[in-house]
């Protein structure tokens, strides 16, 4: 008895030792991408840009390390039993950086300027199905629905529904130039291209922290000076670590890399109302002309893993593991589909032929993102090899965004990321209405259905089987065809401890660790 | 004199008038929308697009956008960026002293280095430290500027650590911080042009050395430091003015690259991300800027000339 208390105790004092407490102090400085285009946190500009907000606001909920939900502004909800009621109670006590409490009225002004379209928000459709906000008192806030959202506190979760006070948008402040929430970090200054400045908040609600004074940004617009920044010590932190460097930054002692997959995924988007894409045989065999392998090698230098069923990530319980292996590399059974489609050599000079005409297609993409166009030439290469006559067009990425909302191309390599942590986003690509949907000329209803139904089904069994009968539509009439998931990842100093990289689609919210992020120097 | 500067300055504003037509054409050529870029690749339905685009005014014809622009131009106002929504000419200013002062500096090192190694090569001209000077000046004048770029930032930041490699800190914020993080990119500019003013001093003094009325001093027993001071140095200084008049353009097309490598906040960098947007007003207003600015620098050296030489008469 005494001496298993005496191991007790002494295991105890070990890992007390072991787990060091964290510094306070200091100032992180994190290379952002690029310079964020604008401040406001309900209108989307990119990771970078959001990566800023979300150190100094809150939402209602959001998501710890792990990647789970929890409470933020909210301390606990109830959701009626039809799913058409959320009831929030509010944290007591959280004060504004300027001084004035947080109360309901302030969330209801945040999210009915989400839904309101002249904002602008991201959240906007998402956000459309709630129907009326009520206060009953200053710390509760109750939404009401005008159907069920199974992914509503997801969205809930993101940076872009974060609470704003409605007193100093009001009184004429200017949420795109200056940013002033409730979060970890104060809003000092921002110099564009050059730097914005963050400073500890002292009346953060989870005393004691964040631990760090302050935060600099620093945009890098080059990939490879951010590197270098991080590299001669210039910098403690850069997001989107280029593939190429991330072995030699896991092989330097001083540096830290970050990184999984299954946020992001490379894919071809076809013109459905271009021949030769109308037919959906001419897509699956192209499916499977595609070394996905290569590409991985190629443009992601091995950081990254095919695609060959379901967009749902690995990672979800959603999953469909069943569909996995659908497409294959097999360019003999391309070959056959493609003379199953009626498209042969038939006068053996190379070229696949059908009623005299060549198979000739145009592939666009875009010379200002390497992965871009390393993934269109080993496609571009794969075709011409089973003798599709392919014409490479590399526009810069200017171009190639006015050329697609034109919908002026025959099919388009893109590089898209699952942007929440439910099998919901697929909804945001491919309801008949969504943007992607439009573009590729994909008015085939049969998506449309099991979408709505897996976004407003509260039964999770219902929820699972209409995104698989989603998923086997899509992949046997394949309006796109997905190529791999990308690794995306972060690397710091060695020294920056307590941050951590969420997984697998919400990398994007990793800053939500930065008020646990402390400096070991 | 007087008419002579006032033909030369009409003559500068016609030119700025047509590049400033060339350069509105030739940024609304390209392919490309700033509307999109502002909507993002996402999202974006036509309803929107019209909107935005006549709220920005970019609906109506060419000509009338070009009148419209120039003539506020005119009036001291470059406009709006189309994706900031800042004013121009403000960030113009903040950020035309950050390459000038990379411009200044590459030209100070440039003067420092290539003329005392110009009059040393000439003086010991075929002797073997006169090869090892022309030597090393091919290499400045054949390496890329992004390379020496890269190679001083492999040296100094990142294995030697003398230097950070990258960023900027204001001059008021930190003036230690400021110049150690001004001397790569500095360095980087200015191998070329020291390159150049060397090889232009080195061939300007032989030729002065050769000229009678030298070897006439020396004839008369003038000592050579006194004789290359006091005679060879200033008329064998003129060409390298003249060099460094052109090479302030060539000095600000090489900042394009070294803000972009060192992340420089200064005009070039500016240029290049407004050109990417296609922020067509932002694109106009930096071209237009950088270019009268050339055209002045060059009036200017040739106005320099007659404060050199007394022989340099304007008619």
């Amino acid at each position: 008895m005494l001496k298993r208390s005496l191991f007790i105790l002494l295991s105890f004092i070990v890992s007390l030792s072991l787990a060091q407490d964290p510094k306070m102090g200091g100032i992180l400085t994190w290379g952002l991408s690029t310079d964020p285009p604008n401040l406001d946190p309900h209108v989307s500009s990119g990771a970078s840009a959001a990566t800023v907000k979300m150190s100094v606001y809150n939402g209602l909920v959001r998501y710890d390390k792990d990647g789970q939900i929890v409470p933020d502004l909210a301390t606990d909800w109830q959701i009626s039993e039809d799913g058409l009621t959320y009831t929030f109670n509010l944290r007591d006590g959280v004060m504004f950086h300027d001084g004035t409490p947080l109360s309901s009225a302030d969330v209801k002004f945040s999210l009915e300027r989400i839904i309101n379209p002249d904002t602008g928000a991201y959240l906007a459709s998402a956000f459309g199905v709630i129907e009326s906000i009520d206060t009953p008192d200053d710390l509760t806030v109750v939404l009401h629905l005008s159907e069920p959202h199974a992914a509503l506190l997801p969205y809930l979760a993101r940076q872009e529904a974060e609470v704003v006070s409605k007193a100093f948008v009001e009184g004429g402040g200017d949420l795109n130039l200056e940013m002033m929430g409730t979060g970890p970090f104060m809003f000092v200054s921002r110099e564009p291209d050059v730097s914005i400045k963050l400073e500890k908040n002292p009346n953060y609600y989870e005393t004691g922290k964040p631990y760090l004074d302050g935060i600099t940004f620093i945009p890098y617009a080059d990939e490879q000076t951010r590197v270098t920044a991080l590299e001669a010590g210039d910098i403690d932190l850069i997001e989107y670590v280029p593939w190429k460097d991330m072995e030699a930054i896991e092989q330097n002692p001083d540096l830290e890399l970050h990184a999984d997959e299954g946020a992001a995924f490379m894919t071809l988007i076809f013109n459905q109302e271009r021949k030769p894409f109308d037919d959906p045989l001419v897509r699956k065999a192209f499916g499977y002309a595609i070394p996905r392998d290569a590409i991985i090698r190629v443009a992601f230098f091995d950081r990254g893993s095919p695609i060959t069923g379901g967009l749902i990530p690995p990672n979800s319980p959603y999953h469909n593991d069943e569909l996995d292996g659908t497409y294959s590399y097999d360019p003999e059974k391309a070959l056959s589909i493609l003379a199953e489609a009626g498209w042969t050599d038939s006068d053996g000079d190379g070229i696949l032929d059908k009623d005299g005409e060549t198979l000739s297609v145009s592939l666009l993409s875009t010379s200002t993102y390497g992965m871009h166009m390393q993934t269109a030439q080993v496609v571009d290469q794969a075709l011409r090899e089973i003798g599709v006559d392919i014409t490479l067009e590399l526009e810069e990425w200017s171009v190639v965004v006015a050329r697609q909302t034109e919908s002026d191309f025959d099919f388009r390599v893109h590089g898209l990321g699952v942007l929440v942590e439910d099998p919901d986003f697929l909804a945001g690509y491919f309801m008949p209405d969504a943007f992607y949907a439009k573009i590729s000329h994909m008015s085939d209803e049969m998506y449309g259905e099991p979408l709505t139904v897996g976004r407003t089904s509260t039964s999770e069994e219902e929820r699972k089987a209409a995104y698989l009968e989603f998923e086997k539509a899509f992949l046997d009439q394949a309006p796109w065809v997905h190529l791999t998931w990308r690794t995306q990842g972060e690397a710091t100093q060695s020294y920056v401890k307590g941050y951590s990289h969420l997984p697998g689609p919400l990398w994007g919210h990793s800053a939500y660790t930065l008020k646990e992020t402390w400096l070991d120097k | 004199m007087w008419s002579y500067i006032l033909r030369r300055v009409l003559q500068a504003l016609v030119f700025i008038f047509l590049i400033s037509v060339l350069i509105f054409s030739m940024i609304h050529i390209v392919p490309g929308d700033p509307v999109l870029t502002i909507l993002g690749d996402e999202g974006a339905s036509q309803e929107k697009i019209q909107a935005l685009r006549t709220a920005l005014k970019l609906d109506r014809p060419l000509p009338v956008q070009f009148f419209d622009w120039i003539g506020a131009v005119v009036r001291g106002d470059l406009g709006e960026s189309l994706i900031s929504g800042r004013s121009i000419t403000p960030d113009i200013l903040t950020r035309l002293p950050r390459t000038f002062e990379l411009i200044f500096l590459a030209i100070i090192l440039s003067l420092l280095v290539g003329i005392p190694l110009g009059i040393l090569a000439a003086v010991r001209r075929n002797h073997a430290l006169d090869w090892l000077i022309s030597l090393s000046a091919m290499l400045g004048l054949s390496t890329p500027v992004f390379v020496t770029g890269t190679l001083l930032t492999l040296l100094f930041s990142l294995r030697l650590q003398w230097f950070p490699s990258t960023g900027y800190v204001s001059f008021q914020e930190d003036p230690l911080a400021h110049l150690q993080r001004l001397i790569l990119p500095s360095i980087s500019l200015a191998t070329t042009t020291s390159a150049i003013v060397m090889r232009m001093m080195r061939s300007s003094v032989l030729e002065v050395i050769s000229l009678d009325y030298i070897r006439t001093s020396r004839a008369k027993g003038l000592n050579q430091a006194v004789t290359l001071y006091k005679h060879v140095l200033r008329n064998a200084v003129i060409p390298v003015v003249a060099i460094i008049g052109v090479q302030v353009s060539t000095l600000i097309g090489g900042t394009v690259l070294i803000e972009y490598i060192f992340n420089w906040p200064g005009l070039s960098s500016m240029l290049i991300k407004a050109i990417s947007q296609r922020d067509y007003p932002t694109v106009q207003g930096v071209v237009l800027f950088i270019s009268s600015l050339v055209i002045f620098i060059n009036l200017l050296v040739d106005l320099s000339y007659g404060m050199l030489d007394p022989r340099v008469r304007y008619t």
